[in-house]
């Protein structure tokens, strides 16, 4: 995170590339390592994903301390549930979709304390605290702005229109990871789209049609 | 900002290196612990499998080991009680002969109970494991006989026999004559003088065996002839006898008793009821009528009265006469709760003939027994006619 000194951020470059291509990495032999409990291969799984899937969470749930324990629990379901990966190629996605669902239940327990407690856990790494340390006051500005405009929106819409839209799923990704159906998806999106386009002028473009 | 990827290039998400660091080692204490935490239930599960295991062997070898020999154990002590002779319940030999001064109550090893009254004479003729054979020399015995036993009893009557399995009778025995009553089970009676040389009889029977007459074993049902001093002794009377109530009209009623003998109305009684039981409805009709005209003023002779109506109204489909003989049974102060069932009859019969007084006859018992037995089938007859 740019904002603080101990974050040691991606260039802007290798985040994209490393976003566009999630399974570049090649993960043949680590797994197959770790699946004969190689506790050196599950840190080389570890430290190849967990920058990527710290980021997902983080921007979807913007605490610090929810995201550690997702990312966590991610890992530690991912090692036990490792025999059931069919397509090592694939490991990233799997991860990411575990990740997904645990951010997904993290907003169930999320509405579960306001209701107890009637608060939740501060929200102390908005969008605007992850930004890259080159981006220029008008980005920042936008930012905020967008930032605004989905706090108006339900925990699950925004999820959806942020992996749609910053993390780049599909359809059947979104709802496979939140456990909604397709069509479920399209119409929260819809949904933020129709919103955010009214408010500052987000056009989706017509990509929400898309499978 | 309508770009997604211009948005995606502006953010920088990633974790510090410490808080990677972080999460591993928080990553590699839960794995730990869920492996130990795996390992130890494993553990509990192995070992109270093992435990559980072990009880239900030593459970199934129990029961294999117990059960044969409590079946085998449970066999002979039933086959050792059966198959010794009887002894008194306390286990002491019991004596050739017993003679009760005193009305005497007598447990046996095998359950049976024998109650004597005062001045009867029994003899323990044969007491084996299968067979026990009692001679009722004098008096009046009552057996109750457990069923269920392999052990036959023979109760010697001097000149009849009584076979039973697993019974309850009274056995009464005069010089004259001998009287078995059943209230439980089925006895079988042997002799010369029974009927055909054996008779079965039932619970709610009894029979009168004499031993001057041959074939003079009578049975009558119980339940038709109410209890009454006269029926503890059965005497057999001479000519030139008192009667208790009314002079007979008639000398002799069956042709298998001797002319010198006056039948007495249980006489009368027991005829017409073996007669009915034979299914000879006719006979049995006319020893009724015979009550009647014998004994018109005994307090007996309105239940043969009432016994003719059913007969009438039962046997022969002669519901006006049925009628005419319910009235009659009344008129001679039939005893409850007979008197309840001859109203209703009343009612039925006259209905029956086609005839209208069955609509007094109903309401006259609906307004004497306004709760009885029969209140719903009269209801039904007033209502059946509207």
């Amino acid at each position: 995170m740019s904002s603080a000194n101990n974050i040691i951020p991606l260039s802007p470059k290798a985040a994209i590339a490393q976003a566009a291509a999630p399974d570049a990495i090649p993960a043949h032999e680590p797994i197959q390592a770790a699946l004969r409990g190689d506790v050196a291969a599950k840190e080389q799984i570890y430290r190849n994903h967990v920058r990527y899937v710290y980021a997902v969470a983080l921007r979807l749930l913007r605490n610090q301390s929810d995201t550690e324990d997702v990312v966590q629990e991610t890992f530690i379901q991912a090692f036990a549930e490792l025999h059931r990966l069919r397509d090592p190629e694939r490991f990233r996605a799997w991860l990411t979709q575990i990740a997904v669902h645990k951010v997904h239940r993290m907003f169930r327990k999320r509405r579960m304390r306001i209701r107890l407690f009637g608060s939740s856990a501060p929200m102390d790494a908005p969008l605007c605290a992850q930004l890259v340390s080159h981006a220029s006051g008008e980005t920042r500005a936008e930012i905020a702005l967008l930032e605004q405009q989905l706090n108006t929106l339900d925990d699950t819409v925004r999820m959806c229109w942020m992996l749609r839209h910053i993390e780049q799923f599909s359809i059947s990704e979104i709802a496979t990871a939140a456990g909604i159906s397709p069509a479920t998806v399209k119409r929260k999106l819809k949904l933020a789209d129709e919103r955010l386009s009214l408010q500052i002028g987000i056009d989706s473009g017509g990509r929400n049609d898309e499978r | 900002m309508t770009n997604d990827k211009h948005l995606r290039s502006t953010l920088d998400s990633s974790p510090a290196q410490t808080v990677v660091d972080k999460m591993w080692t928080q990553i590699l204490l839960a794995e730990d612990h869920a492996a130990a935490h795996h390992n130890r239930r494993r553990e509990k599960v192995g070992s109270v499998d093992k435990w559980a295991a072990a009880q239900r062997f030593a459970f199934i070898t129990a029961l294999v080991l117990l059960v044969p020999v409590a079946l085998w154990w449970g066999i002979h002590i039933r086959n050792a009680q059966e198959e010794a002779p009887l002894t008194f319940q306390n286990s002491s030999v019991l004596p050739g002969s017993i003679i009760a001064a005193q009305p005497q109550s007598i447990q046996l090893s095998d359950g049976t109970q024998i109650q004597l009254q005062r001045d009867t004479a029994i003899e323990f003729v044969k007491n084996t494991h299968a067979d026990v054979e009692i001679a009722v020399r004098n008096g009046t015995a009552h057996f109750d006989i457990p069923s269920g036993k392999k052990r036959g009893w023979k109760i010697n009557c001097e000149f009849a026999m009584v076979e039973v399995v697993g019974t309850v009778f009274d056995i009464e025995k005069s010089a004259g004559a001998v009287r078995v009553s059943v209230q439980r089970g089925v006895v079988l009676i042997r002799g010369d003088n029974v009927s055909g040389g054996v008779q079965r009889l039932s619970a709610g029977h009894q029979a009168l065996i004499h031993p001057k007459h041959s074939a003079s074993a009578q049975s009558t049902s119980l339940d038709d002839v109410p209890a009454t001093s006269d029926a503890v002794s059965i005497p057999v009377r001479e000519p030139g006898d008192e009667i208790d109530t009314g002079t007979p009209i008639l000398n002799t009623v069956d042709s298998d008793m001797t002319a010198a003998i006056i039948p007495t109305i249980d006489e009368l009684f027991v005829l017409a009821d073996n007669a009915r039981l034979a299914g000879d409805s006719q006979t049995g009709l006319n020893y009724l009528h015979q009550i009647l005209s014998c004994y018109p003023q005994h307090p007996r002779a309105a239940t043969a009265a009432f016994s003719i109506a059913r007969l009438y109204q039962d046997a022969f489909s002669t519901p006006t006469r049925a009628a005419e003989y319910f009235e009659r049974s009344l008129s001679l102060g039939l005893h409850e709760p007979l008197r309840e069932t001859a109203t209703a009859k009343i009612a039925e019969a006259y209905l029956a003939a086609n005839n209208p007084r069955y609509r007094l006859a109903a309401e006259r018992y609906l307004r004497l027994y306004p709760t009885g037995q029969y209140r719903i089938q009269t209801e039904a007859i007033l209502k059946e006619r509207r």
